[in-house]
This record gives structure tokens, sequence and C-alpha cells, in this order.
């Protein structure tokens, strides 16, 4: 299992360092934003920063489609449950180093802008809230097609992954703002836990779908 | 001494192909050849043995335990080379010795350096880089260097150029010294696979013509030349194939059904091979 989270890593490293720069320039506008023009945190970029990372697991199929790591890997001590798992759990830590790094950009933002206050970080709680959700929903919705489709260059493991790209970019604009109107506890935390549950759910999913695959 | 390879009435069945109830034994300690035209169903009973695809019905046991239930386990002990390496492009010596390094408990960081140097492999260029004699090189020093005990090797020594082909042939070879090493060939160049088998199996169409001790058919079949009518004369069951040309007729034949005197010649296993199969196609 190790040796499957070391090759995504490395996988991550080598073929996606573009989707690290994105948060790069989000984080920019945010602080921007907020230490130079004085405005409050915004749900949607943070949306897109954690939806963008949530995105690098399943743009990895694409690479290991292309170089047949798909078969390769079934060549070594690894079972179809593992395989899966790795992608899954590369994305819960994707999500964890997220929240922290944008925690931590938010708090500063926070505390050189507005100043800290009880108000401003429940503020940072509710959109991280949302944010963990938006993280975990490519991971949800793509993953299992691509284990369905696992093998298939371009086609239909693309398009439907277009198409699902597109829907969570519009639920992350309106998901973000209502999240920011609401309580501390309201629409962003059951948004985020119901991705939870969607995310093993889907993990579950994918499992029984690559079980069955040939590759 | 265990089999390395048991395999019963394996079928694998799609649309327009069917891999028919195949059986198939390696021993441990020698090296078996998987002959057959392409299309033929090698690598898919290759893929079927290694899990990559699901069998409908059959049984496969490698190293004495049922693939069924201990797959993942056994591939700490396989080697394995595949027509299509299935490394990441982008990956370099060093991510390659990452992964493995943490994928296999025998893992044998200091054999793998050695096998890249042996095999002249660059180790600051990425996968894609690589030529494709060079890809299936790397999956050779990969499969050599975790202690596996069964290699299988599906067109392993394909886009090898001679030179390489022989030295890796020798590796095979020292490889299957050890009496507990065994190894799975398939290949198009049946050459290489008379140079290294000890055991020989056809596949044709999806079914297993011939599995047997490659010593014993060079043994037991011979290449006949001699008139058409003097063939006519011979018991039909002893001619395994035929080939007409301007100066008469060549069969291949079972030296035991030809009475002696007839002009008969040592058979090669391509030449066993080409017979048998045009014989029944």
């Amino acid at each position: 299992m190790k040796g499957l989270i070391v090759k995504e890593t490395c996988s991550i490293y080598s073929c996606c360092k573009l989707f690290l720069v994105i948060p790069i320039v989000f984080y920019g506008a945010l602080m921007a934003g907020t230490l130079w023009k004085g405005q409050d945190i915004a749900g949607f970029p943070v949306g897109m920063i954690f939806m963008m990372m949530g995105t690098i697991p399943a743009s990895v199929v694409n690479q290991e489609v292309q170089s047949k790591w798909h078969l390769g890997v079934l060549t070594m001590p690894y079972t179809r449950t593992q395989i899966v798992s790795a992608k899954y759990i590369i994305t819960l830590i994707i999500t964890v180093l997220t929240l922290v790094v944008t925690a931590g950009v938010m708090v500063m933002c926070l505390a050189f802008g507005r100043g800290i206050s009880a108000s401003g970080l429940m503020d940072i709680v509710k959109v991280l809230f949302g944010g963990i959700g938006m993280g975990l929903m490519p991971t949800i919705v793509m993953m299992p097609t691509n284990f369905k489709f696992y093998g298939t260059v371009g086609g239909i493991r693309v398009a439907i992954s277009i198409l699902l790209g597109g829907f969570i970019g519009g639920t992350n604009m309106m998901m973000m703002e209502m999240i920011q109107k609401d309580k501390l506890f309201g629409s962003g935390f059951i948004f985020m836990c119901l991705s939870v549950v969607l995310f093993f759910i889907s993990w579950g999913v994918s499992i029984l779908l690559f079980r069955k695959k040939d590759a | 001494m265990e089999n390395a390879i048991e395999i019963r009435g394996l079928v694998k069945e799609y649309k327009d192909f069917k891999l028919d109830s195949v059986d198939l034994t390696l021993p441990g300690g020698c090296i078996l050849g998987l002959i057959g035209e392409n299309g033929a169903g090698k690598s898919t009973m290759i893929k079927c043995l290694l899990g990559i695809i699901h069998k409908n019905e059959g049984s496969i046991t490698i190293l004495g335990r049922d693939a069924d239930k201990e797959l993942a386990d056994i591939k700490e002990d396989v080697g394995v080379v595949l027509d299509d390496v299935g490394i990441p492009d982008t990956f370099k010596y060093k991510q390659i010795n990452a992964v493995m390094k943490c994928t296999y408990k025998n893992w044998d960081e200091a054999e793998f350096e050695g096998y890249m140097d042996k095999f002249g492999l660059p180790k600051d260029k990425k996968f894609k880089e690589f030529s494709r004699g060079m890809k299936m090189k790397m999956g050779i020093a990969i499969a050599l260097s975790h202690k596996a005990k069964l290699l299988v090797l599906d067109e392993a020594t394909n886009g090898l150029d001679p030179v390489i082909r022989d030295e890796v042939t020798d590796i095979f070879y020292e490889f299957t010294r050890d009496e507990e090493h065994s190894i799975l060939i398939s290949s198009h160049i049946v050459s290489d696979l008379e140079k290294l088998c000890d055991y020989i199996s056809f596949i044709h169409k999806g079914k297993v013509l011939l599995n047997e001790e490659k010593d014993v058919l060079l043994e037991e079949y011979a290449i006949l030349s001699c008139a058409e009518e003097d063939l006519k004369e011979l018991d039909p069951e002893a001619i395994r194939g035929r080939k007409s040309g301007k100066y008469g007729v060549q069969a291949l034949v079972k030296r035991d059904g030809v009475p002696a005197g007839m002009n008969l010649s040592p058979v090669t296993i391509e030449e066993l091979f080409i017979f048998m199969i045009k014989e029944i196609a």
C-alpha cells in the first residue's frame, strides 16, 4: 500500500505541477482582496482551491492509462481494493494539507486585514467546512467513473469527467455563497458531512466496480 | 518439487474469442515457452494467471498457492514483464526505485542499480524518453530485482537487439540455475524459446495443442522428405503436418510411425509449430 501512495505522490509531483500553481494564484487574490482592499474573505476562491486540489487524484488516472500503469500495477503485490483505496487516501491527504495551508492563509489575511475576531474566525470555519466538501467532491464524482472505464484512453471517461467537472464548478459558486451567509453549523457544515458520507460511499462503489473490471 | 504453475480447465470468453479449457503445468525449476501466433490467446492466458482479467472458469495455482485466494501475496514472488511495461511515463530511475522499494518486501536496490548499469539504462531520463528496447530492459531489471521465484514474461524479448537478447537469455538461464526458480515465457521469436526452454506449449485459437518437454518433442518428431506416393503408404496417425513443394513433399512425422530407412531429418521447434498450425488451418 505504501508503494501506491509513493507512486501517487511521485505522479502528482511530476505531472500535476500546474495544479499546485493554481492555489498560489487564488491565495494571492484572497490576500489582495482582504489586505489591500479590506474586503471580507470570499468563499468562492477558497472553494476553487479545494476543488482544484481535489481534482488532482482523478487527473493522475489519465497519465496512468496512457503509460499502461493500470496493467503494470496489477502485476504487483496489491489487491484491487488497495489500488482503489490509494486514490481515496491521497485525496484525504491532499484535502487535509489544503485545509491546513488555506486556514493559515485565511487567518493571516484576517490578522493583517480586519483583525482577529470571533466572528471573523467563525466565517473562516464556515468557509473551510464548505471547502472540505468541495475538495472531496471531484473524487466522489469522478473516481467511480474512472474505475468503471479504467484503461480507456480519452473517450467516454474524459467526456463524463468534463461534464462532471462543470457541474462541480457550478456547485462551488452556488454553495460557497450560500455557506458564507448561513450560520456556523448551517449549510456549510451539512454540506461537509454529506460530502464525507458520499466520499465513503464513492470509495465502496469504486472498489466494487474495479473488482469486476478486466484491465 | 512442487509445480510453479498449475492451470486447470481455464476458460475466458469474449464475444469473438474463447480461451477454451486450458490445462498447463510448469514444473518447478523449469522454463516453459508459450508459442502461438498473434491472437492465439497467450497474453489472455497470462493476464488470467496474474488476475489482470477475470477468468470464467478453472483453477490456477501459483507456487503451490491458490491464486483465487492469495494472488496479491503470491505476486511478491513473481516477477512480471508484459509487452507494455506499465511504468508511468514521467518517472525516472529514482522514482521507480522509490515506488518498488515500498512495493516489494524483498526489493534489492543494489541489484536494481546493477541491472541498470548492466543494461546501460540512463538514470536521468524519463521513462517516456526510453526506446522500446530500453523499456523492456527496465521491465526485466525490475522483475529480477525483488528475489522472485517465478518470472512471467509476455513477449519480453521483443524490441531487443540480438546482442542484448542473447545477454537477457543468459540472465534468464542463470535465474533458473536455482532449482526453486521457474520461468513462463511467451514469445514470437521461437528461436529464443528453443534455446531457453525445457517445456514447450503450443497454443492456437485459445486451445493448448501440445504441452511437452522440449527434448521429448525433438526426439519424437522429425521431418520426412519424400515423394507424395511414399507418404501415402505411411500410417496417417504418424503424420502431423505436410508441405508440398517442387521436389516432393516434406512432412512432420512421429519417428516411431515411420519405417526404418526413410529420409528423416531433425525438426526444430519452429518447424514443429509451423507444420502443426498449418495442418490445423
